[in-house]
């Protein structure tokens, strides 16, 4: 393409086609399932010569599928509805959805846009339900019994149950969309739940095209408060300021069209799935009025309710910057910068000099550790986080990411409890878990009341270690014996490598110095042998005789061939014998 | 293969000063309470404790008795005496010196190398993590152990998270001293003092300094030496960009401070290998682990035995050796072959994190190998058993 297609403002039919791709290729960058609304942006944003049809063709070219997304549920089914605290329940408990307290660690597949069916012909009823009632552990068991109840009471009513697993799978997909992943990445998310992967994509792709028509312009984010600035109404209020004199928040009769402030009381706080760092406030946008969050280190001195000056309501805590965003269920959301110490958030409703104080809400109890890492040290992983206030320990539970995979959400998770005591003293949390990669997850715990509570867990996942190819020499006496090698003047060894599991071997070298001291990488003109690479299995260990020397001893070493690529080199980790074998007489 | 003697020595050393002196010296303060015809020895100052340790504060006298060793009644008020102190610096002994071993452990190296980071968390590990893991107690023999260690060193960096001060120096002790901690190690029928004297820095650089570490340093049954890998200048080309790396100075230069303390421990004696085990260790490994493949003795799991394992010992050993050579040429190797008969390589990270600008801890203190150069140390004295094999 050497010439211009929008010369002079005339774009050819050519032009359009290779916009068109451009923009399909632009789209299967982070998706693998659209529905109508992106195609029609396609088409928008092509030219107007471009139909609907084509488009589609475009997408699909990119192997892009175009679907009929589903509805999505704008509200939590009446189950749910009746108890909020369902969710949180199930988060305690480490789990992304209630589904999997029912089947355990057993294996499963699901699917869930005709109604919840599990591949292998189980079902989700009221007698599955009973029977982990009856098998629910005791860690927890409260938070168990409730989830577990809740179920039970749905299943009393035909699709309860497959409405309640939709809306955790798609609240699941909503979280992930606001912290902006890119669709593939919230489509394997729901994999690894099991979901069937067409309709995992479906659903993130339902999910995803919903976020942007929020964020098209014609749906502006309502702003709840900007530092420095009073805080702006969400529609035009041309009416003039009140009397400073009059009551604050009463119902003005001489402005009998201003409805009253109506205080905010289902300011809500919860942690997002895989992110230690922020939690997710949300609110019912009020009737009239616009919100001011503010935070501070003590609860505000007013119950929730409490007309109160705008300028007291100043002098306590501070602004916080945050723009809500309304969400699907009709409820505004803010992100919050996790804090360091206990921080209470409280909801104003504000309009002019006069605001109505709402439910206040605490940030740092309830909230995950954070800064959660790992550093591996072969197959153990030591773990080290910060602790929110007032936790007393953590459940620390790992699980093999293949494991997951392949044998079902549960495969393989083990559980240990410290103290948070017994972290300080004894340098944070580590256990053996193995070579492979691995999910970790870490609950805080924190006492009320005489009961313990978790929290919400933070997550991460932590990659295996390479494959380990071991290696070892062995002295070949020859066909004289020792005695006879050395008058022939033969000396030999065996190098004997093996492998754990199924790998490709990297070329390899053997040298042969006489430094003081074995060397930790090879140097030059030291090379007897080369190996070349390839696959290599664990059954079949590979041997090479060695030429070596007449004259003993001498460090005998193998290495990764360091000419090749790095990617080719580092593609296992040879493990050496003990340092005395690699010093052959 | 060097033995120290399993049974108790008729010659004594005391853990505090160092000095050596015979049973039958010990001394013995008295109680300070009244006796039968109620006279009663009133606290007097103690210059010996002054001199040695600018100990302010007046305690009882004390007396020696030849012939008791437990207890001894005062000639003055004829109260019965249990404290018994060293004859030389008159600090308390602790409980059933003299009657069990003691192991006198000198702690050297150059400034900044982190000497007394790796003793407080070796300390910490003591009290926490080391006894189950070796099936001992390890509690702090006196007060000045339990007490002054954990308020000015341990909590200083675990609980407020903030690297210790550069370590006064010996030779300023009329400023202010800091006397050995002293550990009781008991595993079984098994027993034995440990004192640990942590020198500073500057201690080995002057001649009136190098002469009164010379008495710690010839009493010690065992020397453990700090050495700074990025004080090296290979080790400063591979440290992480975030270690703190400074401009070495000669007389910190490891080399420089292994021959000064080589030439101390072998004054007033013959020109041969020094008998003393010594375990060369070297620090903040933090700084360095990102340059080490994977596999490495010095990034895998550190081994969990109740005793030192011998084969990863050696496999450590080997691989500090090599980076040796390749940080510094291989002239400490040499020195180290020509003049020590027993002595070995261990690679430690005391914090587990490389520590920031400001010298605080980021997070919680995750030490790696901190264990490894004690464990030897007390195999070789027939404390804990050698592990061999896997």
């Amino acid at each position: 393409m050497t010439h211009d297609d929008t010369a002079d403002g005339y774009v050819t039919p050519f032009g359009y086609s290779q916009r068109l791709d451009r923009g399909a290729a632009a789209m299967s960058e982070d998706a693998s399932c659209v529905g109508q609304w992106h195609v029609e942006r396609l088409c928008a944003e092509s030219g107007p010569e471009v139909t609907a049809a084509e488009a589609r063709e475009a997408l699909e070219r990119q192997n892009v599928r175009v679907a009929e997304l589903p509805r999505l549920p704008a509200e939590p089914p009446m189950p749910l509805a009746l108890h909020p605290d369902f969710t949180d329940c199930v988060a305690r408990l480490g789990r992304k959805l209630s589904l999997e307290l029912v089947f355990g660690n057993a294996k499963y597949g699901f699917r869930l846009l005709d109604g919840l069916r599990l591949d292998d012909e189980r079902k989700l009823d009221g007698e599955a339900i009973e029977e982990a009632r009856r098998q629910v552990p005791a860690i927890n068991r409260d938070d168990s019994q409730r989830v577990l109840s809740v179920l039970a009471e749905a299943a009393q009513q035909p699709g309860r149950l497959d409405e309640i697993v939709l809306w955790e799978v798609v609240q699941m997909l909503r979280a992930l969309v606001r912290l902006d992943y890119s669709q593939r990445a919230m489509t394997e998310q729901v994999v690894r739940l099991s979901l069937e992967r067409r309709e995992a994509e479906t659903l993130a792709a339902a999910v995803a095209e919903e976020y942007q028509i929020l964020k098209s312009p014609r749906q502006p984010p309502v702003p709840v408060g900007i530092p420095g600035t009073r805080p702006l109404t969400t529609r035009p209020d041309r009416t003039p300021a009140p009397d400073p004199a009059s009551k604050p928040a009463s119902p003005d009769p001489g402005l009998g069209l201003r409805p009253p402030l109506q205080p905010i009381t289902d300011l809500r706080s919860r942690a997002l799935p895989g992110r230690t760092d922020i939690v997710q406030l949300s609110w019912t946008q009020p009737s009239a009025g616009v919100i001011a969050l503010r935070a501070a280190a003590k609860p505000p001195p007013w119950p929730a309710g409490t007309a109160v000056a705008a300028g007291d309501m100043e002098s306590y805590g501070q602004l916080l910057n945050a723009d809500g965003v309304l969400g699907p269920d009709q409820r505004m959301s803010h992100e919050l910068t996790l804090p360091s110490a206990r921080t209470f958030v409280t909801a104003f409703t504000v309009r002019a000099t006069d605001a109505v104080s709402g439910r206040t809400v605490e940030i740092t109890r309830g909230a995950p550790v954070r800064a959660l890492s790992a550093q591996r040290f072969g197959e153990e992983l030591r773990l080290t986080w910060e602790w929110p206030d007032e936790a007393i320990a953590a459940y620390v539970a790992w699980q093999p990411l293949a494991a997951q995979d392949q044998r079902g959400p549960s495969a393989g998770r083990q559980q240990q409890r410290r103290s948070r005591r017994q972290y300080d003293a004894e340098g944070g949390f580590a256990a053996v878990m193995g070579h492979g990669a691995q999910r970790v997850e870490v609950w805080a715990v924190f006492r009320e009341n005489g009961k313990e509570d978790v929290t919400a867990p933070a997550e991460i996942e932590v990659s295996a270690t390479k494959v380990r190819v071991s290696y070892s020499f062995r002295r070949v006496p020859g066909r004289l014996g020792a005695v006879g090698a050395r008058r022939q003047h033969q000396r030999q060894c065996e190098l004997v490598l093996v492998c754990e599991r199924p790998c490709t071997l990297p070329d390899l070298i053997v040298v042969e110095c006489r430094h003081p001291v074995a060397p930790v990488m090879p140097h030059d003109d030291e090379t007897v042998t080369e190996i070349p690479g390839g696959p290599f299995d664990p059954g079949q260990p590979l041997r090479r005789v060695v030429d070596l020397d007449p004259h003993g001893p001498s460090w005998v070493i193998c290495f990764a061939d360091p000419t090749q690529p790095a990617a080719r080199r580092n593609q296992v980790t040879l493990v050496r014998p003990p340092v005395e074998q690699l010093r052959v007489k | 293969m060097f033995h120290l003697p399993l049974l108790p020595r008729t010659r004594l050393t005391c853990p505090y000063c160092y000095r050596v002196f015979p049973e039958w010296r010990i001394e013995f303060r008295c109680s300070g309470r009244p006796g039968l015809d109620g006279t009663r020895c009133e606290p007097e100052p103690d210059e010996r404790l002054e001199r040695f340790f600018s100990t302010a504060g007046v305690r009882p006298h004390t007396f020696r008795d030849s012939r008791h060793r437990y207890k001894s009644v005062c000639p003055v008020s004829g109260t019965e005496a249990f404290e018994r102190v060293c004859p030389s610096c008159h600090t308390t002994l602790p409980l059933h010196f003299g009657r069990i071993r003691s192991q006198l452990i000198a702690l050297v190296g150059a400034r900044d190398s982190g000497k007394t980071v790796f003793m407080t968390v070796l300390m910490h590990e003591f009290e926490n993590r080391l006894g189950s893991r070796l099936g001992a107690s390890i509690p702090g023999a006196d007060d000045e152990t339990r007490s002054t260690f954990k308020r000015d060193y341990e909590q200083r960096l675990y609980a407020g998270r903030s690297l210790p001060d550069p370590t006064f120096t010996v030779a300023a002790e009329r400023q202010g001293y800091r006397p050995p901690m002293v550990f009781k190690f008991k595993r079984r029928t098994r027993q034995t003092l440990l004192s640990f004297f942590d020198t500073a820095g500057e201690d080995l650089t002057t001649r009136d300094s190098v002469d009164l570490n010379g008495r710690y340093l010839r009493a010690a049954d065992a020397v453990i030496l700090i050495l700074d890998p990025l004080q090296t200048v290979g080790g400063q080309r591979l440290a992480a960009s975030e270690a703190q790396v400074k401009d070495p100075r000669p007389e910190d230069d490891p080399y420089h401070v292994l021959q000064r303390i080589t030439e101390m421990l072998k004054a007033g004696h013959r020109d041969r290998p020094v008998p003393k085990p010594l375990a060369v260790v070297f620090t903040k490994l933090d700084a360095l682990w990102h340059d080490f493949p994977e596999g490495s003795a010095l990034n895998r799991k550190e081994p969990s035995d109740a005793g030192s394992n011998e084969r990863d010992g050696r496999d450590v050993h080997s691989h500090v050796q090599a980076l040796l050579h390749d940080w510094d040429g291989g002239q400490i190797d040499q020195y180290l072959q020509d003049n020590y008969r027993h002595f070995r390589y261990f690679g430690v990270s005391a914090l587990g994190a490389i520590p920031t600008p400001d010298k605080r801890v980021s997070k919680v203190i995750q030490p790696y190998r901190v264990a490894d150069p004690i464990l030897w140390l007390l195999s070789k004295a027939h404390m804990v058993p050698v592990i061999r094999g896997h």
